[in-house]
């Protein structure tokens, strides 16, 4: 049987126009003036060490995007949802989350899985389950049956190769949380992570408890802590949870300006 | 795997019951207690070690180490490089797509924890040649969300019920290209950990509940916890990778440091224990049960 359907593009999809000069002059004048706002935006934690910068809402078609540039690391997340799904009711929304290099990043051979990149490689799907694992923690799910929230992570470029990407692990989650912020989906508490070399936590500030609650953690293999020790291993999530809360207030600042 | 659909009651009773003061699990174990496995070691022919792992829900697990001469293209630079690709790790879980994301999540951090605890020097036959260990592992059934407690244990067993036929001819063909021959007697085989300081990892799950850790979670448990961490646990020591996964959709909480270090301990405290019936398997060779 062949396929009927006709192939329609996006529902707010506008027809390809060329303008005259004069009006893509005037549009790129807007275009200047608007990346100068955007310069605005960059913040600052107040612990120095990453320069971020920050723009939300720059995909029209989703319902909630942020972009992130950390240095050379361009990341941008959209979330899609809640959008109904097919099927028996269920009565908690369902979340997945996906993960992808741009192909060009991933010349190198440990990315590269051989088979046309269909699948996810081995990175992107540690990546992606660990940004589940936070989220799953942190989305309301129970305010959204029957329906689906998905995350689409896009790595446009890396900064440092370095082998477990802690550093990326820590950004993704970042922007993944501004974007959920966006889409406005509810939230117990906006997530942040933060990272020392080795190891990432996660951190939420929940409102009903006087701590700081851990929505996820990973403590790579090649890792030299000798995490044996109790001692050493809270230590480390301390750090971790210190970085994430300085992070938190420096995104507070972002998001209250631009409520502004 | 099968799905535990548990109405909003049952849900809330078990909940309550897990994080009791004193926990009450469903099958009446202790927070630190396995569910009854049997287990059997060197039961193929036609590989260098395996084992089998039966729990009693019926989840089973099978482990094969084989091992082949490959030779090595030493550049000295990358000679580490190179010893770690020694070592494949290929998984098969029943019901879920070998690309899925489990499945994958699993395997690398099975194999990141192994890359670190097998005396690769071991492998090395020759200058030019040297074994490569091919582990697969199948899940026949299981009914956890994240089988890899069973896993492990499988592997662990197959890993150390490894044996290596004795190389006869020349350690050093640094000059002359030679075949490596072998002692066709396997009574003179070496072990692959025989005399090693090293042992392979074991890695753990457990649900957290409140303030309390169970290891083994059933499904049921698994399915009303907060959270879930996975441990490793290698030569007396809780070594990295540590991570926490998400047992169940529902209900998430988030974790405190406590709860890490409480499930830190616990793990430390059953390692040995966990390491030492399962040896005694392995010495034994005949069908064993443990609790």
């Amino acid at each position: 049987m062949t396929d009927r359907r006709r192939i329609l593009g996006p529902l707010d999809a506008s027809p390809l126009t060329f303008e005259s000069e004069s009006v893509i002059s005037a549009l790129e004048g807007e275009a200047s003036s608007k990346f100068q706002l955007k310069k605005l935006h960059v913040s600052q934690p107040s612990s120095g060490d990453d320069k971020i910068f920050v723009d939300m809402g720059l995909v029209t078609n989703c319902e909630g995007s942020c972009y992130m540039e950390i240095d050379n690391t361009l990341i941008q997340v959209s979330v899609y949802g809640p959008r109904p799904i097919r099927g028996s009711f269920i009565d908690t929304a369902t979340l997945s989350v996906e993960c992808r290099f741009l192909p060009f990043l991933t010349e190198s051979k440990e990315f590269a899985n051989g088979n046309g990149r269909n699948s996810l490689t081995e990175i992107e799907q540690r990546l992606s389950s660990f940004v589940y694992s936070c989220f799953v923690n942190t989305i309301i799910l129970s305010k959204y049956p029957k329906s689906s929230i998905d995350i689409f992570i896009k790595v446009i470029s890396v900064d440092s190769y370095d082998t477990n990407f802690i550093k990326l692990t820590n950004y993704l989650v970042n922007c993944a949380s501004l974007s959920i912020v966006d889409a406005q989906i509810e939230v117990k508490d906006i997530i942040t992570a933060g990272y020392i070399p080795t190891s990432i936590v996660t951190s939420f500030t929940n409102l009903h408890l006087p701590n700081d609650k851990i929505v996820g953690l990973y403590i790579s293999d090649d890792t030299d802590a000798e995490i044996d020790d109790e001692k050493v291993l809270s230590s480390m999530i301390m750090e971790c949870n210190k970085k994430a809360r300085d992070l938190r207030s420096s995104l507070n600042k972002y998001l209250i300006q631009l409520v502004k | 795997m099968f799905k535990i659909t548990l109405s909003p009651a049952e849900r809330s009773y078990l909940h309550e019951s897990l994080s009791c003061l004193s926990p009450i699990r469903p099958d009446a174990r202790l927070n630190k207690q396995f569910r009854p496995l049997e287990a059997t070691c060197s039961f193929l022919p036609g590989s260098n070690g395996s084992a089998r792992i039966r729990m009693a829900d019926g989840a089973e697990c099978l482990a094969s180490v084989k091992a082949k001469v490959v030779s090595l293209q030493l550049n000295n630079a990358n000679s580490a490089q190179h010893l770690k690709n020694l070592i494949e790790v290929d998984l098969d879980i029943n019901g879920i797509r070998d690309d899925s994301n489990l499945s994958s999540t699993i395997a690398s951090s099975l194999k990141g924890s192994l890359v670190k605890h097998i005396p690769l020097e071991k492998l090395r036959l020759t200058h030019r040649y040297a074994f490569k260990l091919f582990i697969d592992i199948v899940v026949l059934s299981h009914s956890s969300v994240y089988p890899l407690t069973l896993l492990s244990l499988a592997t662990y067993m197959a890993l150390k019920s490894t044996k290596l036929p004795l190389l006869t001819s020349t350690v050093n063909d640094r000059d002359i290209e030679e075949q490596p021959m072998f002692s066709d007697d396997w009574e003179s085989s070496l072990a692959l950990f025989g005399d090693s300081s090293l042992s392979p990892p074991l890695l753990f799950v457990v649900a957290v509940v409140k303030d309390n850790i169970f290891i083994d979670p059933s499904p049921e448990e698994e399915s009303v916890s907060e959270n879930g961490i996975c441990l490793t646990y290698a030569n007396g020591k809780i070594i990295s990778p540590l991570q926490t996964i998400s047992l169940s959709p529902k209900d998430n909480t988030g974790i405190n440091s406590a709860q890490i270090l409480k499930a830190h301990a616990l793990v430390k405290e059953i390692g040995p224990l966990v390491v030492k019936s399962l040896d005694e398997i392995v010495s034994d060779d005949s069908i064993k049960t443990i609790f």
